[in-house]
């Protein structure tokens, strides 16, 4: 019996034409925008360039411009220099083409707005007179140890390791595990139509299943099976798309992606079929609510603004660990981040926990729902 | 006004509905508003910054009180997976383990191999605060030279690090003399994709039910004209559209402290003709009549993609220019533009005449599109 309700149910599925067609496309559009969009993002915002700034000589200052030289220049030069007159310079800075102005005479700075590149330019000029003083400082004090603190203040010192985590870490491609938790969710779409499919006060199938001898465990169980199965088609074509057709970085264990990626599927499914299961809503409603459920889901998991896990995490650290959507763009997370597998591990129990606790709260709320005979 | 009448009838049947999302949107709405802010006068770049501190000395100690002058601390427990997820998702842009026996060190005047960190791969942030820390070090390392002990020399190196530098902003915007604060700017941003979303999941399930084959064809043979009918339901639609508008307007008046100016009345404005265009597309779309399931998926689409490249969640200024190119032909772009010039952000300056060419865009988008979706709906009246 099991057999013969899913093979009707994955048909169904199969006409149900333009929902699978846009559960399939949905990710490629979107994919392909994002791509399109993130083309340059993380070069733009994290990546480090060498600042532009003009100098202006209000005053001959024979060391600093030593001293300029020096960081200009080179690969990793800290500042690409203007040498200009303060006219010139004042309209750079107006147009934007240079971040600050120098003085050589005061060593005052000049911005036309705040951020991360004025910061650079006035901590470089603080670091100058820094020294400066140092020197000052000692020849004053300790003029016999002037040679010593200069070959300090020059000494290059190895105090700093970075440990380097994940190669060529790109923070944008979180916006594409979103997407993927996205797609996963909305397989709540089809999932409830399971739950609408087998009550008889819904929707005229449901009707007709409810007067068949069919056991109702049966009936639903081979629904939401029917249901997956189209589900992890649209998950594979996603993650096939993104990852083969778009290059997004999955790490090297593609495998576990669509192993997450169709377990996400599943608790989409799920989560659809039991919101379906709730009281005599109309379909409309129901979808209503699933579709705020997984827009507000996505959203808390930075779909739309990428920080707003971590203000999540400082506030309702809980709540990460069992939004939907988070839980499966954090086990793209952790394949691309972790070597070993324990999060990973973790992240997928809690998915197949939700989903379990998903089917089974949908059960109970369908169950004894019968109709006597008349 | 036998259509009108019906168009409202559905319109209450659909409200639940149409008011989960309205709901959801105004909750997202007020959470980006809420999630970034900028500072027009110049300050110095807040970093956020976590020290763990493997070697609790006194030493140490005035290190991280060094460091974490002038920037923000983050708490962050000494676990390998917490501080990779701080630095993934950016809730601290650098982290700085000093590692133990780094009191010890010091006073042995060795300055090599004493921290350990985390950062985001050549980030601006790291660059900055490794140049800060290396010359702090050099001047301890200066200081210990010149015969002081190791916390003295700490003390003296942050008071040198600490001379005055002269810094002068130049402003060169005209602002208008307004205030328009930066969390307005966010909200109205943000509207872009909020309006959309919001029309096309609310207005066209309504707008389907009245394209439904029964009482189209109902209509169509009742002694109406064609002209009344359409006329009828751009006016139901118009007085939906303009409660949306007010409530979201309202919203952001309230939100924002009740700050009203020519800037605000701008953006208002703005919001307002964008409000039209974004009703254009939802009628687009409800004219081609695709299942009320489906909706959600293309209101994400159309509003997540044009959002995307339009700037309105990634600032204008950080697109690439060829996805600058393409987004000119949405009209988002132009909402967001005049926004940014309001705000003057994204290197936009405030100009009215300028603000103006963007509405005038927007406008003659809307008008494109409404012709479009007349001339669909002659298409498919005929059809049918």
């Amino acid at each position: 019996m099991f057999l013969h309700t899913f093979k009707y149910d994955f048909r169904q599925c199969l006409r149900q034409k333009e929902l699978t067609f846009w559960l399939i496309l949905f990710p490629i559009i979107l994919g392909s925008f994002f791509k399109v969009a993130f083309s340059e993002l993380y070069e733009k915002t994290v990546k480090f360039d060498a600042v532009p700034i003009a100098v202006v000589e209000t005053e001959k200052n024979a060391v600093f411009d030593q001293v300029i030289e020096q960081v200009s220049t080179g690969e990793d030069a800290l500042f690409k220099v203007t040498r200009t007159d303060m006219k010139n310079a004042e309209k750079m800075l107006k147009d934007e083409k240079v971040t600050g102005i120098i003085s050589t005479g005061d060593l005052s700075v000049e911005f036309s707005s705040s951020g991360i590149d004025q910061t650079i330019v006035k901590s470089f000029i603080q670091q100058y007179k820094t020294q400066e003083k140092i020197i000052t400082d000692t020849a004053t004090n300790a003029p016999e140890k002037l040679d010593t603190v200069i070959s300090a203040l020059s000494t290059d010192i190895e105090s700093n390791k970075n440990i380097p985590f994940a190669d060529d870490l790109d923070t944008t491609v979180q916006y594409f595990y979103n997407l993927l938790a996205m797609v996963a969710l909305f397989g709540a779409m089809s999932g409830v139509f399971v739950a609408i499919n087998n009550q008889g006060n819904l929707s005229s199938l449901g009707a007709r299943k409810c007067c068949s001898p069919v056991n109702k465990l049966t009936s639903i169980t081979a629904g939401l099976s029917a249901h997956c199965v189209v589900q992890t088609i649209c998950m594979i074509v996603a993650v096939s798309f993104l990852a083969f057709i778009l290059k997004i970085d999955f790490g090297d264990r593609l495998g576990l992606v669509y192993l997450s990626s169709i377990v996400g599927g599943f608790m989409g499914v799920a989560m659809g079929f039991f919101i379906g299961s709730f009281g005599r809503l109309s379909e409309g409603v129901k979808m209503g609510i699933i579709m705020a459920v997984s827009m507000l889901s996505c959203f808390l998991s930075g779909l739309m603004v990428n920080n707003i896990k971590a203000l999540v995490s400082e506030y309702v650290p809980v709540f990460n660990e069992i939004n939907p959507a988070a839980v499966i763009s954090d086990t793209y997370y952790c394949l691309a981040i972790y070597d070993d597998y324990s999060r990973y591990i973790r992240k997928m129990i809690t998915m197949i926990i939700l989903t379990v606790f998903f089917t089974l709260g949908g059960y109970i709320l369908t169950r004894r729902r019968k109709y006597a005979s008349l | 006004m036998q259509v009108f009448k019906t168009f409202l009838k559905v319109l209450k049947k659909k409200l639940p509905n149409a008011l989960i999302f309205i709901g959801v949107f105004m909750a997202i709405a007020i959470a980006m508003a809420n999630s970034g802010a900028e500072t027009a006068k110049y300050e110095d770049y807040e970093m956020k910054i976590g020290i763990i501190d493997r070697d609790n000395s006194k030493e140490s100690k005035a290190l991280s009180e060094f460091v974490l002058d002038g920037n923000k601390p983050v708490d962050i427990a000494d676990d390998e997976d917490e501080i990779l997820d701080a630095v993934y998702y950016e809730r601290a842009g650098y982290i700085l383990i000093i590692k133990e026996g780094f009191g010890e060190k010091l006073k042995n005047g060795d300055l090599n191999d004493l921290f350990e960190n985390y950062k985001l791969p050549s980030s601006v942030y790291g660059t900055l605060f490794d140049n800060r820390l290396d010359s702090y070090l050099n001047s301890v390392g200066a200081y210990m030279s010149s015969g002081l002990e190791p916390t003295e020399a700490m003390s003296k190196a942050q008071e040198a690090m600490n001379v005055e530098t002269k810094v002068t902003m130049k402003n060169f915007e005209d602002t208008g003399n307004d205030d328009y604060s930066e969390n307005f700017s966010y909200y109205y941003k943000y509207l872009a994709y909020i309006l959309i979303s919001v029309l096309i999941t609310a207005l066209c399930p309504v707008l389907l039910i009245m394209n439904r084959k029964e009482i189209k064809a109902r209509t169509i043979c009742s002694s109406i004209t064609a002209s009344s009918q359409t006329f009828q339901i751009f006016l139901g639609s118009g007085g939906f559209v303009l409660i949306i508008w007010i409530f979201f307007a309202a919203a952001g008046y309230i939100l924002t402290d009740g700050i009203m100016n020519q800037k605000v009345l701008l953006a208002m404005l703005n919001s307002f003709i964008f409000i039209i265009i974004a009703a254009g597309i939802a009628m687009l779309i409800a004219a081609f009549e695709p299942s009320s399931n489906v909706l959600n998926m293309i209101a994400n689409v159309v509003g997540l993609g044009m959002s995307f490249l339009c700037g309105v969640f990634v600032p204008q200024d950080l697109l690439a220019e060829g996805v600058l190119t393409a987004g000119k032909f949405l009209p988002a772009y132009w909402y967001v533009k005049a926004n940014n010039m309001l705000a003057g952000t994204c290197g936009e300056v405030f100009s009215k005449s300028e603000i103006f060419k963007c509405f005038g865009v927007e406008v003659l988008y809307a008008v494109a599109l409404f012709a479009v979706v007349m001339l669909v709906m002659r298409v498919k009246r005929k059809e049918a």
